[in-house]
């Protein structure tokens, strides 16, 4: 199988990484507290900060708008009114002079009489006696000039048609839109000239400038100021002055719906305001810099930055102040119990208040001055400790060297017993049988029956040694810890005693598969004495039974042997255990007393307990525990069962 | 059979006239010679010493105590079994002794059989005859010469 690997992407990814080469990414949450807490208060102060300084900047801006758009269509309003008002005012005395008789009679007949008192009458409306007038011209109904003033100019090249008509209709609004003539900018004002029926006979044609004389000037600057820019045009957009010069249209709508326009002139944001001025085919447009109006809530936005920023950098410094407060002496506290990680008690976190970390603090050097207390208490008595183990292990080596000595000595003893004293035994016993043997004849039978007697007392003399030497090989030999088929053992046992004593008749129960751990040479001695008593003390009797098994005695599970022999009165039954303790004769049982004297040692030594029950002719039960070898054994158990 | 020699290593007197007398109530005529302790043992099996004149026949068995005086029966063993002439012996260690250890050291050292004296003088009288009749009549020894 071919495997293929493909490069990690964390490889190749590009991110930043700490020392041991693991990838740190930014959050909050691995800041220590102390940068912590600032920046999210820092934060939050600025997002309120922001937040209040633009709406309320955005309020401030919105009214001064609102104010610049009243002072626009007030000045609007003003200035349309005045050139309308102007109006009627010039149109009368133009529609007076037109119908002036001497201006009808030139118009039917021109002749060289009859003009002079049409020049008359005309002059008043051209320079130099009407300086704001560019000339005055007299039409012909055909239509066609036939008097221009002042003398020597020709008549404007204009398509005055739509004049005429109007001012044949409706005498006082014969103004016309507002013209560029050569370098001059102007407007015609036209009254026609009507005969005794009213039909026209010619018109009035005067040519009017726009640019208003020294005095509207200053009448204009007065009432705008010297920031505001006003434009004078055409309502159909054609023509726009700013009062000296044609200039392009303002980009304003040209209807009527008093909308403030906003839009840039030179860099500058500009808002404007256009009316039409109604009578005349005439737009007026007012201009101001939105500094005008925008320079208070401009002055307002720089305060509310400069308390915002005030108000930011304290509520900052604030925090960062308040944090240090509470992290300092956590910092304290936290570089002691460091100092007390490395074993290190003289640290004090010494922080002062009265506040909860104060208390906290405080709480804490109290304690470590406990540890420190309890930790030099701890070391000396160490010391101590270590000085008396020092003698200690001194005095068990003596003590062990002592009892090796000792041990050594018994060792010696049992075998010089075992060997020493046996073979004196053997000679009584040898040559006793020698005498009975050899010298039958010259023995009679109470001598004989001494010597049984001799050689009776030499064998038990011989199992009791050999019981005694039992008995002390038990206590000190070593223990081995094995698995020990109990039942087996026990029918062993049975098998040997009925081996010797063949006659014997006695039923014998044993309970099947009863296994434990411990050393099987002593829990064979066990099983051979109990069970070789059980045989004992039924021999000779009718219907005798002996029973080994196990049950539940006072919550433990006891090993018991049981016979209905002989018995036993309970009043003795702390002698029972005794060594050289015996609750019958010789004549009735044989017996050392030694026996259950090494059962109870063996038992003892297993760390379980054995105890009897019975009465006298109704047999005796023996029971013991063994405990902590059981357990082992049920461990082990459940360790095979467990492992599956 | 006669040249058939025991040779019983013991020390007390009394055994020695026991085990004589079971051994001739056994019916075994054999020569028996008897050594009171380890060294005269080995000397009798090396031709040294004491019987250093008199090069003795080789035995057929060796019945040896444990408890001796000077050598021990243990060394006596293990100095049979390290001499090339005679480690083939048939060595039986007849003792009062029943202790564990000097059995297994018995056996660790290469004695052919241990057997433990009977208090009891028929059992005694018994082992012995058996033990005779075994290693004399029924065993087959390496002859040594």
């Amino acid at each position: 199988m071919a495997v293929t690997v493909a490069p990690r992407h964390e490889e190749s990814a590009p991110g930043i990484r700490g020392l041991h080469g693991k990838r740190v990414r930014f959050s909050l949450s691995n800041l220590p507290i102390k940068y912590r807490l600032p920046l999210i208060i820092g934060g939050i102060l600025l997002g309120i900060i922001l937040i209040s300084i633009w709406a309320s900047y955005r309020s401030v801006k919105e009214s001064a708008i609102a104010v610049g758009r009243e002072r626009l269509l007030s000045l609007t309003q003003q200035l349309a009114n005045q050139s309308q008002q102007s109006l009627p005012g010039v149109l009368g005395r133009t529609f007076t002079a037109a119908n002036e008789p001497a201006v009808r009679a030139f118009l039917q007949s021109p002749s060289g009489t009859t003009r002079p008192g049409a020049v008359a009458v005309l002059q008043q409306f051209s320079p130099p006696q009407d300086p704001s007038s560019l000339q005055v011209e007299l039409w012909n109904a055909n239509p066609a000039a036939v008097l221009t003033l002042p003398d020597g100019s020709s008549p404007q090249p204009a398509d005055l048609e739509t004049e005429f008509k109007q001012s044949a209709a409706e005498p006082f609004k014969a103004v016309g839109p507002i013209r560029a003539v050569k370098d001059v900018i102007a407007f015609t004002v036209v009254a026609a000239v009507k005969d005794d029926s009213g039909k026209p006979m010619g018109f009035v044609v005067r040519w009017r400038r726009v640019s208003p004389g020294p005095n509207g000037r200053r009448q204009l600057s007065e009432i705008l100021g010297s920031q505001a820019a006003l434009y004078y045009g055409n309502t159909r957009g054609d023509v726009f002055t700013d009062l000296e010069k044609v200039v392009p249209k303002p980009p304003v709508g040209l209807g009527s719906t008093l909308e403030v326009t906003h839009y840039t002139r030179d860099g500058n944001s500009v808002m404007a305001l256009g009316r039409p001025i109604s009578g005349t085919p005439w737009f007026i447009v007012v201009e101001f810099p939105d500094q005008v109006f925008l320079s208070q809530a401009n002055r307002f936005l720089r305060q509310m930055i400069l308390i915002g920023s005030i108000l930011f950098v304290g509520g900052v410094a604030g925090s960062f102040a308040l944090t240090r407060n509470i992290t300092g002496p956590l910092h304290s506290l936290t570089k002691a119990a460091s100092a007390i990680g490395r074993g290190d008690y003289s640290s004090i976190a010494a922080v002062r208040g009265n506040d909860e970390l104060g208390e906290l603090a405080n709480a804490f050097d109290s304690m470590l001055v406990k540890v420190r207390e309890t930790q030099r208490e701890l070391e000396r008595e160490i010391r101590e400790r270590t000085a008396l183990n020092e003698t200690l292990e001194e005095r068990v080596a003596n003590r062990t060297a002592q009892l090796q000595a000792a041990n050594k000595e018994l060792e010696a003893f049992s075998y010089s017993v075992s060997h020493d004293l046996r073979a004196p035994l053997r000679h009584i016993d040898g040559f006793s049988q020698a005498l009975l043997e050899d010298y039958e004849g010259q023995i009679d039978e109470t001598g004989k029956g001494y010597l049984r007697e001799v050689r009776s007392a030499s064998q038990e003399m011989a199992q009791l040694i050999d019981d005694v030497l039992q008995l002390a090989r038990v206590t000190r030999s070593e223990m081995r810890q094995e698995f020990v088929d109990l039942s087996e053992l026990a029918q062993k046992a049975i098998v040997n005693l009925a081996r010797t004593d063949k006659d014997h008749d006695v039923v014998v129960n044993i309970e099947e598969g009863l296994a434990t751990q411990g050393d099987r040479r002593l829990l064979q001695i066990v099983l051979t004495n109990l069970l070789g008593n059980a045989w004992k003390f039924t021999s000779g009797r009718q219907g005798s039974a002996i029973v080994f098994g196990q049950e539940t005695q006072n919550g433990e599970a006891a090993y018991f042997v049981r016979d209905n022999g002989a018995g036993f009165d309970m009043a003795y039954v702390d002698k029972l255990f005794g060594a050289f303790q015996r609750l019958h004769t010789a004549a009735e049982f044989e017996g050392t007393g030694v026996g259950l004297a090494t059962v109870q040692r063996i038992i003892s030594r297993h760390g379980g307990r054995v105890w009897a029950e019975g009465a006298v002719n109704q047999g005796a039960t023996f029971y013991f525990t063994l405990p902590n070898f059981k357990e082992q054994g049920d461990e082990r158990q459940s360790d095979l069962t467990g492992g599956r | 059979m006669n040249d058939k020699v025991i040779l019983l290593v013991e020390d007390n007197p009394r055994d020695e006239a026991l085990t004589m007398r079971a051994l001739r109530k056994s019916n075994i005529v054999n020569d028996v010679v008897v050594v009171r302790d380890g060294v005269e043992a080995l000397d009798y099996l090396s031709g040294t010493g004491t019987h250093a004149r008199n090069p003795p026949a080789m035995p057929q068995l060796v019945l040896l105590d444990l408890k001796l005086p000077k050598v021990d029966g243990l060394e006596v063993l293990r100095r049979i079994r390290a001499d090339q002439r005679i480690s083939r012996l048939p060595v039986v260690i007849f003792t009062s002794s029943s202790e564990e250890e000097d059995m297994v050291k018995s056996y660790d050292l290469g004695a052919n059989s241990y057997v433990r004296k009977p208090v009891e003088s028929e059992q005694f009288a018994k082992a012995t005859e058996q033990l005779g009749l075994y290693w004399l009549l029924l065993n087959e020894a390496v002859p040594v010469e």
